[in-house]
């Protein structure tokens, strides 16, 4: 039987610990807020979460059937393998040492959160591996994409043109505000035709720097100039600081391990959280349209000033009716060998638009034992395919809600988007903050305990 | 740091930060005073090695206090010490390195320290060294400290090592692995060039083997320098790849003058003399005797100009008609002009005397000397230090480069690195090959052309370039002037010595004008000439002139002369127009005549800027030299 609360009455209660509502939970709690934050599920990070097998199952049947977020699930274990009789047994047997992420991402080595997990001081809490291989997939083969200078140096599948017309590119694109008279007439044109006419890239290396280093996640053809080398430049900014790689993987999962750092922050400053603890219904003056409070699974009245809440929490009449949701189809699948033999711990491979008969890029992103989120690879096998010994396949809508009817003093966090990273999310909880608490400072840096000088010289 | 802003201290915090320093100061200051204290009187006591310990944790760069701290530990050892005690003592020494290199990886006495306990423990961990100067490198693989250091274990661990070979060979992937990790390494690079020729000496490689291994070298220095052309690293290991031959010094020619019982040598070098030339003539029994006289350069005023020139004369104190005469100049009697050419044989001139020769200026012949006909025989081999090669392959190598950087130059037409390796490569095609005059004359183009570029291009090296265009401007006007010696490759003697004599004919002239010239690089290749027009360049000095000695009209009109020089010993001139310059004072040029030695001379000077001074000193002047006649 959950328990009952002591303090009925708070500034905010948070319901779900997702990406957003755990950086918002601990921003609140750090200026002072008294905070509430509950979760229906017994584990943290909600559509954001990472689990462990057996979770990973439980999940995938607490969905199915269920209008919420997810649709179109199946999985699959290949019962064919050579050196496994029961791989159900043994997956469930190995369970723990699995922490697979439902909505997968990565963390830019230059970016909103990054910038954020440093000033907070919550990147203190966390561990992180560089994600430093990318390989591009065209007829039948992959190759290393070229992505850093040393990458382009040390790389033998290009020509010695090529690289010149990479790094010419490359050194443009860092610093592409400075010279605007090198795109000054492509700017209502396409990003590809850029690259094309004034760059004079094409073939695979056209679509290595379209998919793999500006990370288009569409038609490249929808993407403009301005917009293509936004995301070759921030790309690009994020090379260097951590090694050479562009972007960082939490160990032991990322989207859950970063919003439980967040909780951890506001646990530290006195907020209370409830797992495993669902919520009833809101209450809501149907006068004011204003949300005052809400009955807990124990029938309890609580009461804030505030709402934070993830849209699974909402009733029903607060999703906006639209086919036109973002859906991402994403899979987990588990293999017993590397796709590419260099992966190391972590590995991007992009499949290009038409690659696979896809309409969409398709990204793969590979974790091995090195970042803690599956057991280490304990089959020798021959073949050179690796085996699949299970897989998970579902679509993921990132709802929306009609903001018109919700009332004033309920922040909705949203579900993960399709991208690659946290950027948006982080940009929109540092939003939501500023809305709730204009004029208050966003996750200062809490005192650093192995701080002994008060500044440094 | 970790993304926190740095508070600005208060006035209070300050001042608290002040005294805290000050007192730390005075600390310091005491343990020094008293540590050389004890070094002064030699006390070499655990006392005094406590104190160097402090102040060399501090200040590892006080280098009297690790002399004190050796002369400590050689005093503990030297009395009954078993090898065990000291290898003890040294080992702990070489933890408290370790210690004060973690603050201060780039000392040299740190280094040296290690060194030396090393040198003098029992047993030397060669191997440990080198994994720990791997991880100095892993920390910061551009410290050439490190670098250094690692040649130095090397070179130990080489000597007890059977296998000295793989340890190159192991080394030299070391510095791929890093190279590959940043190639902006000019230490890593270094490494490579010292370890290559090692590599060169594993004869199980055979002739392809070393030719892949080269290859290999200039496709990684050439991804380098695709990937990044402004990154000089990569360029200056290319240049030593391709490498630079030694051009050969040249005795254009030589003459006896009988009427002034001189001897004229003009090299195309401006040497220095180091041993007086020898001059002899045969006597009876066929031996040589020596000719007394004196040697000087027709260069400059003061002595130790004299010692140095294009143009040499030999005055014989006796004035005596020899029937024959031998000069003789050998190779460590000179010092060249730079460490790019040099002379690699003895040259010996013989010269005969005919009864009937109406010229008073007789040419001397080369000789070759029967004992150095060993050195004679022209080097046919190319780049001795890593691949030898012949003539033909090192034009084949050098051409490829040319390709491959003239294709980056397309895209990067901007890239003074690619311009420079062009320029480094055509030189080297136009030394090296026997090239007709057309291709001669095409790569001198080309290099003005680029030149030309780089002028525009690199604006803090204009000066450079100027001089380097000049040079292949002049090469080329004076290509019809000298030709390919028959006796040795790469030597270059006058083409008609007729030129010379011919004064009853047309009179030999030179004339480059409007071509932007700087400087005149080899001015012995003008010894014959008799009317000179050089107007309309950019020349700064006329100091060449004195090189000149037959010269009798200059035209020098509109160039960027500030003063006169080189003019004293051109006996036959008779008109010097130096109008249009930036000759300042009328003692710039008075100066340029003090010790004139010629006939009467027009001098015109208008259109300077000292022109316009008053005319006080002028008057003076012009009565001082009444030889010379100042026109406007």
């Amino acid at each position: 039987m959950p328990q009952l609360l002591e303090v009925t009455e708070y500034d905010v209660i948070i319901l779900g610990t997702g990406f957003i509502e755990s950086i918002l939970a601990g921003a609140l709690a750090r200026i002072g807020k008294s905070v509430l934050h509950l979760d229906a599920n017994n584990f943290y990070g909600g559509n954001w979460s990472s689990l462990n097998f057996k979770e990973l199952l439980e999940w995938t049947r607490s969905i199915q059937g269920v209008d919420g977020a997810y649709s179109t699930i199946e999985y699959e274990f290949y019962p064919i393998h050579e050196q496994v009789e029961d791989i159900p047994a043994m997956l469930l047997k190995e369970s723990k040492r699995y922490n697979l992420d439902l909505a997968p991402k990565m963390v830019p080595c230059r970016g909103e959160l990054i910038e954020l997990l440093i000033s907070s001081g919550v990147g203190r809490y966390l561990e992180f591996k560089a994600m430093d291989k990318t390989y591009i997939y065209s007829a039948d083969t992959f190759d290393k994409v070229p992505c850093s200078k040393e990458d382009v140096f040390t790389n033998q599948s290009i020509s010695l043109i090529e690289k010149r017309k990479l790094m010419r590119f490359l050194t443009f694109a860092l610093d592409y505000t400075n010279s605007p008279d090198t795109y000054k007439d492509y700017e209502e044109k396409s990003f590809t035709t850029l690259l094309i006419e004034k760059f004079k890239i094409d073939g695979k290396l056209l679509l290595a720097v379209l998919y793999t280093i500006a990370l288009i996640r569409t038609d490249a053809n929808d993407v403009n100039t301005i917009q293509g080398l936004e995301k070759t430049q921030s790309y690009l900014k994020s090379l260097g600081r951590y090694g050479n790689a562009a972007f960082l993987v939490g160990l032991y999962g990322c989207g859950n391990e970063i919003a439980q750092g967040f909780c951890r922050v506001c646990a530290v400053y006195g907020g209370i959280y409830m797992l495993d603890h669902s919520v009833k219904h809101l209450l809501i003056d149907e006068n004011s349209n204003k949300f005052t409070g809400l009955v807990d699974v124990n029938d309890q009245q609580i009461s804030s000033t505030f709402l934070v809440s993830s849209i699974d929490y909402l009733p029903p009449r607060f999703l906006k009716e639209d086919e036109h949701w973002e859906t991402t189809s994403r899979a987990i699948v588990i293999i017993d060998k590397f796709i590419h033999e260099e992966s190391g711990d972590a590995s991007l491979t992009v499949y290009p638009p038409e690659t696979v008969k896809n309409k969409y890029p398709v990204t793969v992103l590979q974790f091995s034992a090195g970042t803690q989120t599956c057991p280490e690879d304990r089959y020798t096998v021959s073949d050179t395919k690796p085996n699949p010994l299970f897989a998970l396949f579902y679509r993921h809508k990132k709802r929306v809600v009609s903001s018109s009817e919700i009332p004033e003093n309920i922040i909705i966090a949203s579900d993960p988007d399709s991208s690659l990273d946290f950027e948006e999310a982080t940009i929109q909880a540092r939003q939501y903050f500023e809305k709730m608490c204009p004029g208050e400072e966003f996750l200062p840096a809490g005192p650093d305990p192995d701080d002994e000088d008060e500044f440094i010289v | 740091m970790h993304g926190r802003k740095r508070v600005k201290p208060t006035a209070e915090v300050e001042k608290l930060r002040k005294e805290k320093e000050a007192s730390k100061i005075k600390e310091y200051n005491g343990i020094v005073a008293a540590c050389l204290e004890k070094k002064n009187k030699c006390e070499f006591d655990n006392e005094a090695f406590i104190l160097t310990t402090k102040i060399l944790s501090q200040n590892p760069d006080f280098y009297t206090i690790w002399n004190f701290r050796r002369s400590i530990l050689l005093n503990e050892i030297s009395e009954d010490c078993s090898d065990e005690e000291k290898q003890q003592k040294f080992s702990s020494e070489l933890l408290f390195l370790q210690e004060v290199f973690r603050h201060n990886p780039k000392s040299y006495w740190i280094f040296n320290h290690r060194q030396w306990c090393l040198d003098t423990m029992p047993n030397p961990d060669w191997k440990s060294e080198l994994d720990l100067v791997g991880k100095m490198l892993d920390m910061d693989a551009r410290n050439f400290h490190g670098w250094n250091y690692r040649r130095y274990v090397i070179s130990k661990l080489s000597c007890i090592d059977s296998n000295a070979l793989n340890l190159s060979k192991t080394e030299f992937d070391f510095t791929t692995a890093k190279i590959n990790q940043n190639f902006s390494n000019y230490s890593a690079w270094h490494q490579r060039s010292k370890l290559l020729p090692k590599l060169m000496e594993d004869e199980q490689l055979g002739d392809q083997g070393e030719k892949t291994l080269i290859d290999q070298e200039f496709e990684l220095v050439k991804s380098a320098f695709y990937t990044d052309p402004d990154d000089q690293s990569a360029w200056l290991y290319h240049w030593w790849l391709i490498g630079r031959e030694i051009r050969h010094i040249s005795i254009l020619g030589a003459y006896y003058d009988s009427q002034n019982y001189q001897i004229i040598l003009a090299f195309d070098d401006e040497i220095g003399m180091l041993t007086p030339f020898q001059v002899a003539y045969k006597n009876d029994t066929s031996q040589l005797n020596i000719v007394e006289g004196h040697w000087r350069s027709v260069s400059g005023g003061s002595d130790v100009d004299r010692m140095h020139g294009f143009v040499w004369i030999f005055t014989l104190n006796i004035e005596s008609g020899f029937n024959e005469l031998f000069v003789t100049v050998k190779p460590e009697w000179i010092v060249s002009s730079n460490s790019e050419v040099k002379l690699v044989r003895n040259i010996q001139m013989h010269c005969q005397l005919l009864e009937q020769n109406q010229d008073t200026l007789i040419l001397m012949s080369p000789q070759t000397m029967a004992e150095n006909t060993a050195i004679l025989s022209p080097p046919s081999r190319f780049r001795e230090d890593i691949l030898p090669m012949t003539m033909q392959e090192r034009t084949n190598l050098l051409k490829r480069e040319i390709v491959t950087v003239k294709e980056l130059q397309e895209i990067e037409p901007e890239s003074k690195w690619c311009l420079q390796t062009l320029l480094i490569l055509l030189r080297e095609l136009k030394y090296i090959s026997e090239l007709n005059a057309e291709e001669a004359k095409n790569i001198d183009e080309e290099v003005i052309t680029i030149c030309d570029q780089l002028i525009n291009i690199d604006k803090m090296r204009t000066k450079r370039f100027e001089d380097l265009r000049s040079k292949a401007i002049f090469e080329t006007a004076t290509n019809n002037l000298i030709q390919a010696s028959p006796n040795a490759q790469q030597e270059i003697i006058f083409r008609d010595n007729r030129l010379f004599m011919s004064e009853k004919s047309q009179l030999p002239t030179f004339t480059l004008t409007n071509r932007n010239l700087t400087i005149i690089p080899t001015p012995s290749i003008l010894l014959h000439i008799r009317i000179l027009d050089l107007s309309h360049n950019k020349l700064t000095s006329t100091i060449f002139l004195s090189n000149l000695i037959h010269l009798q009209e200059a035209d020098i009109r509109d160039n960027c002369i500030s003063s006169i020089n080189g003019a004293n010993n051109l006996r036959f001139l008779r008109i010097l127009n130096v109008q249009s310059n930036l000759i300042e004072s009328w003692e710039a040029v008075r100066n340029g005549f003090v010790k004139w030695q010629g006939g009467e001379c027009k001098v015109y000077v208008s259109g300077n800027p000292f022109i316009n001074e008053s005319d006080g000193n002028k008057l003076k002047w012009e009565k001082e030299m009444d030889k010379i006649e100042f026109c406007y």
